[in-house]
């Protein structure tokens, strides 16, 4: 069964490949198959498959990973757009 | 069209005189209640309750009658009270007389009711909770308070300020605050809402009906039981329902026991009761309630009767000692300090509840319960099971000092022994679910208990553990709990629950719960350095955004296994030195896991377009010809099938054919499962090809609406799902929810227009 896609060419998602030390651990956390392995450095290879969890960019150990992380939510995006605090998400 | 502005009007007319009588004595209720709160801590309570199995019981009722809680706050009371070691005589006494009665409700009834009743309501509240606890006591002998859980860290406080004792004067304010706050925040709608019921009862309710079945006797009051049992209501919103039975002849001991069966018992309270008490204790609870309940309700008649008083006549009259103005000012007091309650009561009508997949969740917000109580107008019970069980719902749990090994509770509802370690006795579980544990797993799939739906974090052993054994970390939500132990059949492991306040493990590692600093604590208080000689603890892949591996591995020296995604994978990463294949590391998202998420999304899109059905039907019935029931016969159930229709598309069809679907965004699938119902519907209804001009206005409006309404549930869809991102979803709702406004719009201007100038 296959990754579902969805809207391309929005994520945040960055990669430094001077930083990288190529340890493989984005590989490991990315649940979307985002990252490859090539020559020692890691690679954006899917990028819209990106969803923005985060899990590659707080497990790099030279933090050479960025994203704007959130959740890909509606609601939670409206509440913040209100300013709301009780943000349900 | 008029009889029905005349009830309106009647309704008003009789929920206002109500609402003007009882205001002042209202707010007298809250103030006494107030002071006690902060006067009279649970925590006082506990510490005089004593040990006898008479004298417990006795004090447990009397300090319940005043204290105002309805009975689903009275729970966590109680639960807290027996882990200070009340035994069950005395714990069942104080949950009977304390939502029976309280300042509260006590002035209420005087304003609303007549003396005899202010008197006799507490009196009998007391006899209740007295005779059920000594009963209690007496069957099952209460065994001398074994091992007193530890301080529960209650403090009078509702905050964690400072640890001095607190001033007379910070103490009166506190309480004030805690009476406007906590008390009316509990009661307000609830109380709005039972002056409305009064109303309706006194306007609509045709006299001889209720006399004729609800005049007095035996009858009567079994009648009543039956009514009060299953009913949630509070003590205070109970007492203008009473008054307006009494006005309409119900005799004034059968409304007695309504005011004391109504408040102490509910569905749901007793299902938590049987986890509280145990099912015998249960039962005598509701026995003994019901019976000496008819005994009081039968008394106060002959009262009545041999006094030769009215009660009908009297009810109301201690409204005509106070002067109108005071009345009144009361009253938009009262309404003052309504207003951000009711608020807030509306919103969480229209909150978004929790999905099972995700992120949008009132799980999260039901969460906050330890930072502010929502207003429990339908009751958030607290978790009773937790080891702290709070009082009063402000106060907080005491965080673990360091070094204090914390080990969850041996007996919890699924677990299924003990075992003997260096630390303690650890709770055993086996990878078998009982018909209990997949009853809950269903339930809070629908949402329904979803927030006791949880397990104490700590650590668990699984099967038959020893030092060398694997250490598998996961979610508190019994869910995420059940599913893991239920995948490793014949393993013996160790099991480290977090405290992620009842979120699956996904859900959590967004919101942080399931974190790098949690887990760190976790490993700390478990214990689990002295139970394991190794150091490697093997978290789900899917956590991963909110644990930073490396940093547990810096500060604690265990080493951060990534799991797989499933847990269903779990036995071949076991078995395979820990390696996994690229499949397992995909997060996906098939058919089951979309089926699941359909009842969440469904009972909360049903909930949210509730009011506009109503709306429709309301529309349905102005103007033309036919009377206001006929047209809203003619209109309104066609537009409550559009939008279930609309509904379901957005909530079902899209989640369920969610691959197959053309477009990426998920408001472009919402919009094509949105015209694929409105088609079928219109063929069905034989509404395809309409035959008038007004016709066609009207179902070009339908078309509109379940489209825009569809491709917004889908949109909204994105909450649950595993692969949306927040810029993706971004994108996408600025581009459709204009066009959804524009189309609910226009199809509600022409649905207006097809209804009136046609
Ligand atoms: S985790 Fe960071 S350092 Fe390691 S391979 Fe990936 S990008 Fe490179
Ligand atoms: S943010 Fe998540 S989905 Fe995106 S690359 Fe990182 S781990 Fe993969």
């Amino acid at each position: 069964m296959a990754l579902f896609h969805y809207i391309p060419d929005v994520t945040t998602l960055e990669l430094n490949q001077e930083l990288c030390i190529g340890c493989g651990i984005c590989l490991v956390v990315c649940p979307h198959d985002v990252f490859v392995l090539k020559d020692k450095k890691a690679l954006i290879a899917n990028k819209d498959n990106c969803m923005e969890c985060n899990a590659c960019a707080v497990n790099c150990p030279p933090r050479a990973i960025s994203v704007e992380s959130g959740e890909g939510c509606v609601r939670s995006i409206i509440n913040e757009l209100l300013g709301r605090e009780c943000d349900c998400c | 069209m008029e009889t029905l502005l005349s009830f309106i009007v009647a309704i008003a007319n009789e929920s206002w005189q109500l609402l003007k009588e009882s205001s002042i004595y209202i707010i007298f209720g809250l103030l006494v209640g107030g002071l006690l709160k902060v006067f009279l801590s649970p925590t006082y309570v506990a510490k005089h309750l004593g040990k006898g199995r008479f004298m417990s019981v006795f004090k447990a009722a009397l300090f319940g009658i005043p204290i105002p809680l309805c009975s689903c706050g009275v729970l966590p009371a109680a639960a807290s009270l027996k882990k200070q070691g009340a035994n069950n005589g005395a714990t069942t006494a104080f949950l009977i007389s304390t939502p029976e009665s309280g300042v509260d409700s006590i002035s209420i009834t005087w304003a609303l009711l007549d003396p005899i009743m202010t008197v006799a309501r507490p009196l009998s509240a007391f006899i209740t909770a007295f005779v059920a606890g000594i009963s209690e006591n007496l069957i099952h002998r209460p065994k001398p308070p074994g091992l007193i859980m530890a301080d529960t860290g209650i403090s009078d406080d509702t905050c964690c300020e400072d640890k001095e004792r607190p001033s007379t004067l910070r103490k009166i304010t506190t309480g004030m605050n805690y009476a406007a706050k906590e008390i009316w925040g509990d009661l307000a709608g609830w109380f709005f809402f039972g002056i409305l019921l009064a109303g309706i009862i006194s306007a609509l309710v045709p006299d001889d009906m209720i006399a004729h079945w609800l005049g007095g006797g035996i009858s009567s009051m079994l009648i009543m039981l039956l009514f009060g049992i299953p009913l949630y209501i509070c003590a205070t919103a109970s007492t203008p329902i009473a008054a307006a039975f009494i006005l309409k002849g119900v005799s004034p001991g059968t409304a007695l026991v309504f005011l004391l069966v109504g408040p102490a018992t509910n569905i749901t309270s007793l299902s938590v009761l049987i986890g509280l008490l145990g099912k015998r204790a249960t039962v005598l609870y509701l026995l003994s309630i019901s019976i000496v309940s008819v005994i009081c309700g039968l008394l106060v008649d002959l009262i009545y009767n041999s006094l030769e008083i009215s009660a009908q006549a009297s009810v109301g009259q201690a409204g005509e000692i106070m002067p109108e103005i005071a009345e009144l000012g009361a009253t938009f007091l009262l309404i003052a300090l309504s207003i951000p309650h009711l608020v807030q009561w509306a919103k969480k009508c229209f909150r978004p509840t929790d999905s099972a997949g995700c992120e949008c969740s009132s799980g999260s917000c039901s969460t906050e319960t330890d930072k502010a109580p929502p207003p429990s107008t339908s009751c958030s019970y607290p978790d009773i099971t937790a080891p702290v069980a709070t009082l009063f719902p402000m106060a907080q749990s005491a965080p673990a000092e360091p070094g204090e090994i914390i080990i969850p509770a041996v007996k919890q509802s699924f677990t299924s022994g003990s075992m003997k370690t260096v630390i303690g006795s650890i709770p055993v579980v086996t990878s078998d679910l009982t018909a209990r544990d997949r009853r809950g797993s269903f339930l809070a799939r629908w949402n329904i208990g979803r927030m006791h739906f949880i397990v104490e974090p700590g650590l668990y052993a699984l099967g038959n553990p020893d030092t060398e054994s694997p250490v598998l970390v996961t979610a508190n939500y019994k869910m995420s709990f059940d599913v893991l132990r239920s995948s490793l059949p014949g393993k013996n492991l160790w099991l480290l629950v977090l405290d992620t306040k009842g979120i699956n493990v996904w859900c959590a590692a967004g919101k942080g719960t399931f974190g790098t600093e949690e887990l760190y604590d976790r490993i700390r208080s478990s214990g689990l350095e002295k139970i394991v000689s190794h150091r490697r603890i093997i978290v789900p892949q899917l956590g991963a955004p909110g644990v930073d591996g490396l940093a547990i591995q810096k500060h604690t020296g265990f080493h951060v296994v990534w799991g797989p995604v499933s847990a269903s994978d779990i036995p071949y990463f076991l078995d395979n030195k820990y390696q996994l294949t690229a499949e397992m590391r995909r997060k996906l998202f098939p058919f089951s896991e979309r089926l699941a998420l359909v009842p969440v999304e469904l009972v909360q899109a049903s909930r949210n377009i509730l009011p506009f059905v109503l709306l429709f039907f309301l529309l349905s019935g102005l103007g033309g010809e036919l009377s206001f029931r006929q047209a809203a016969l003619e209109f309104g159930p066609f537009a409550t099938l559009a939008l279930a229709c609309s509904v379901a598309a957005g909530t079902i069809i899209v989640p369920l054919l969610l691959p197959w679907i053309p477009g990426r965004a998920l408001s472009t699938k919402g919009f094509w499962a949105g015209i694929i119902t409105a088609y079928g519907l219109f063929f069905f209804s034989g509404r395809l090809t309409p035959s008038t001009g007004a016709k066609w206005t009207e179902m070009t409006a339908w078309l509109l609406i379940i489209t825009a309404v569809s491709s917004w549930f889908g949109m909204n869809f994105t909450g649950a799902t595993t692969y949306t991102s927040r810029s993706g979803t971004r994108k996408e709702m600025f581009r459709a929810i204009p066009l959804q406004c524009a189309a609910v719009v226009i199809g509600f201007s022409c649905w207006l227009f097809a209804r009136f100038y046609f």
